[in-house]
């Protein structure tokens, strides 16, 4: 059966899905957790720190140049403030990746149920969607996450900056969104094409 | 373009003719579905081959089968 990966696949996805959801939801509880009644130990807000010390770390011959580090903090207490602004840090790039997913086994699950599998009209506009998710949701996330962290390191550390760069699987993600835009666009031409050639007599 | 197209004379060829269209799609193995469609003016294309296969059970021109209006 052709479509049997595509079963396959979908199920793994929406298992994700609800592993994503469920710990999503535990991650709003942890974040409430810590707006209201302190957080616990072992966990904690992970904030970059730069130029960090490092003298006698390294063997004779060697330097090291550009540290930065991440660093558990832990409010002391309730911190609702604390715990809102790290929930805009994680939330929104957590929401990303569920609402692409969610498209993802949509798209599956049309595919399955279809006449031409991947290949219509649906798979074309669900992969449209996917795009603009992928595109959209990571660059809003990352400038709010950034905004977010920047404030976070000035309310908890000694030492914060204004600038926080986003993390290097943002331009893998942007470039995955114009992917998905690409390729739903080669389905939607192929369409067309096909739709000509079919209705040739 | 306006409201003009090209509408294929099929109907009236074959009426002329005295011919059915399941007839006509057993001389030029077309189905009678695809004749259907392109009776009722709801084809996108016609092929050479088709068309020269339709003319040939019927004894006429593209010019007789094919009018612009």
């Amino acid at each position: 059966m052709p479509t049997r990966w595509i079963i396959r696949l979908e199920i793994l996805l929406s298992v994700g899905l609800v592993l994503g959801c469920l710990g999503a939801l535990a991650g709003l509880l942890m974040n409430a957790g810590m707006a209201f009644f302190g957080t616990p130990d072992g966990m904690g807000i992970p904030l970059r720190v730069f130029d960090v010390p490092t003298e006698g770390l390294t063997a004779g011959g060697a330097t090291i140049d550009a540290v930065s580090a991440e660093v558990t903090v832990r409010p002391r207490g309730a911190a609702p403030l604390q715990g809102l602004l790290y929930l805009l840090m994680w939330a929104p790039g957590t929401a990303t990746w569920l609402l692409a997913l969610f498209t993802l086994v949509r798209a599956l699950r049309r595919a399955r149920s279809g006449d031409r599998a991947l290949f219509s009209a649906a798979t074309a506009r669900d992969l449209r969607t996917l795009g603009w998710i992928l595109i959209a949701g990571s660059l809003v996330s990352a400038a709010i996450g950034m905004v977010a962290e920047a404030i976070l390191s000035s309310m908890l550390l000694t030492e914060s900056h204004p600038f926080y760069p986003p993390s290097g699987e943002l331009v893998g993600v942007v470039v995955a969104g114009f992917a998905a835009l690409g390729v739903s666009e080669i389905i939607r031409r192929s369409l067309a094409l096909l739709e000509e050639v079919e209705a040739t007599i | 373009m306006g409201d003009r197209a090209v509408r294929v004379r099929l109907d009236e060829l074959l009426q002329e003719r005295g011919m059915t269209l399941t007839e006509l799609s057993h001389r030029v193995e077309i189905t009678v579905v695809n004749l259907s469609i392109l009776k009722n003016g709801h084809a996108k294309a016609i092929r050479f081959s088709t068309l020269a296969r339709l003319c040939e059970a019927l004894g006429c021109q593209p010019g007789d089968l094919l009018t612009f209006e």
